[in-house]
């Protein structure tokens, strides 16, 4: 190895590099970025695959808490459309201007108590008391709207101090899904329409929480530089009956 | 069959932060070396800096500067037309901060090793600082840049926390092979998450590896 540095042979070779690794770029198809909550994110892969079959862009999504995306938007993320596990963080970013249309409503998420372990009593917020419960996970309230009903529900039933201890977080829904089938805690509050999804379908027990469900809206967002075309196409499907059995199958109908 | 873009995204963000660092690295590596001020222990401070400081911290000052919500990111995107958040050139901008260190410390320290009589000898002879540097320094510290250049390839490849305060995790721009195994674990795919993994660490050894068998000749 000869390091002839004064003929510049190594600095065109580096600049060589960074032109061939700045030209390479993708081919340019219609791209669309959807901001998801964790919650909605198989529900949501099944939409895309069906959405693709029928329009010729292509979809990617982001998967995060509701909170967390909406903290990335009002910071300026590239996203076009986004799903929250809600109806409160799609309104305050619409108030504050980064919709182009008001918020719509596409569905209804379900609270669901979740577990891999064997349970023999019957699943309802009382067996969280047993002694043989010793870690329960929630997602985090401050982020995740499931995390901050399920919260919501252990006050009102007036047993949330006494489990208070064995409570963890988990950073949003995504992540107290892996506690739970890995069974790093014992039992934990999810949506329905991650316990339906069909490669987890098979796993552990769940019991609806009744008389309890979010409504959850979607927002076109602005700041994407345009509003795209497919932006707004994807956004009607949202709202046809194709779409609407799909979610139907996830457990969001109303 | 699984996604290689992050795999691309990272070899290409790690590619380009190397180059870039290497460019303005040797030069900045140069000047502290031959430097007598006062104050060069705090540029030494300031660049070794991103060392010890949590990825968190940095991640969040940068997403305060270069959001288009903040005044710089708002010039920034008005009228250069870049957006540094949420996008790839903030994430090798970012990059170039955070392994700075690995560059810099690398070379000047294999500057320091060289005994002064070299680059004296070579005054001697009538050669400009930029003819030592070139003619005589760096080609006596080839392990030094082999290492600086390692160092930085793998651990910009290993980003993580930086990455995940800027870049939001968008695919084919800012979703780097590091984030999409905790991003598919979190998603319940172990699958995808351990082809992600395993070729981090095939590539993270074979990178080392390779470092140590060359350093081994050199």
């Amino acid at each position: 190895m000869n390091f002839e540095l004064s003929n510049m042979k190594y600095f065109k070779f580096l600049l060589l590099i960074l032109f061939i690794v700045c030209s390479c770029r993708q081919e340019k198809r219609e791209v669309l970025r959807i901001a998801a909550a964790a919650s909605v994110q198989y529900a949501l892969k099944a939409l895309i695959d069906d959405f693709e079959k029928r329009d010729s862009a292509k979809v990617q999504c982001i998967i995060s808490s509701s909170g967390k995306l909406t903290a990335q938007i009002t910071q300026g993320a590239p996203y076009d459309l986004f799903l929250s596990a809600d109806t409160s963080y799609p309104g305050y970013l619409y108030r504050i201007g980064k919709g182009s249309v008001k918020p719509k409503i596409y569905g209804y998420g379900k609270l669901v108590l979740w577990t891999c372990m064997e349970i023999e009593n019957e699943m309802n917020l009382q067996i969280l008391k047993d002694a043989k419960i010793k870690k329960i996970a929630l997602p985090d309230p401050a982020t995740a709207p499931y995390g901050h009903l399920a919260e919501k529900v252990l006050k009102q039933a007036g047993i949330y101090t006494s489990i208070k201890d064995k409570i963890v977080f988990g950073e949003s829904i995504s992540q107290v899904n892996q506690y739970i089938t890995t069974r790093t805690v014992d039992i934990g509050f999810s949506s329905l329409s991650v316990v339906l999804a069909s490669k987890l379908n098979k796993t552990g027990n769940y019991s609806r929480i009744k008389a309890y469900q979010i409504p959850q809206s979607m927002l076109l967002l602005k700041d994407s530089k345009k509003i795209k075309g497919a932006a707004q196409r994807f956004y009607k499907y949202m709202q046809s009956p194709e779409a609407v059995a799909i979610l139907n199958e996830f457990g969001l109908e109303k | 069959m699984y996604d290689w873009t992050p795999i691309l995204l990272s070899m290409k963000l790690a590619l380009l932060t190397t180059c870039l660092l290497l460019i303005t690295g040797i030069p900045l590596a140069y000047t502290l070396y031959r430097s007598r001020s006062r104050f060069k222990f705090l540029f030494e401070a300031l660049i070794s800096l991103p060392l010890v400081l949590p990825p968190t911290v940095l991640g969040f000052y940068l997403l305060l500067c270069l959001s288009p919500e903040s005044p710089i990111g708002k010039f920034m995107s008005e009228y250069i037309g870049f957006q540094f958040a949420f996008s790839f050139s903030g994430l090798v901008l970012a990059s170039m901060i955070y392994s700075l260190p690995f560059m810099v410390q690398a070379l000047q320290s294999g500057l320091q090793q060289l005994p002064p009589a070299l680059s004296e000898a070579a005054m001697t002879m009538g050669k400009s600082p930029w003819q030592i540097l070139t003619r005589v320094l760096l080609p006596n510290i080839k392990p030094a840049l082999l290492t600086g250049i390692v160092l930085t390839f793998a651990h910009t490849m290993g980003e993580f926390g930086v990455v995940l305060m800027i870049g939001g995790k968008i695919p084919d721009e800012t979703l780097v092979a590091s984030i999409s195994v905790y991003d598919k674990v979190e998603s319940l795919d172990y699958g995808a998450a351990n082809f992600y993994a395993g070729i981090l660490l095939i590539i993270s050894f074979v990178i080392l590896s390779i470092t140590y068998f060359i350093n081994k000749k050199l």
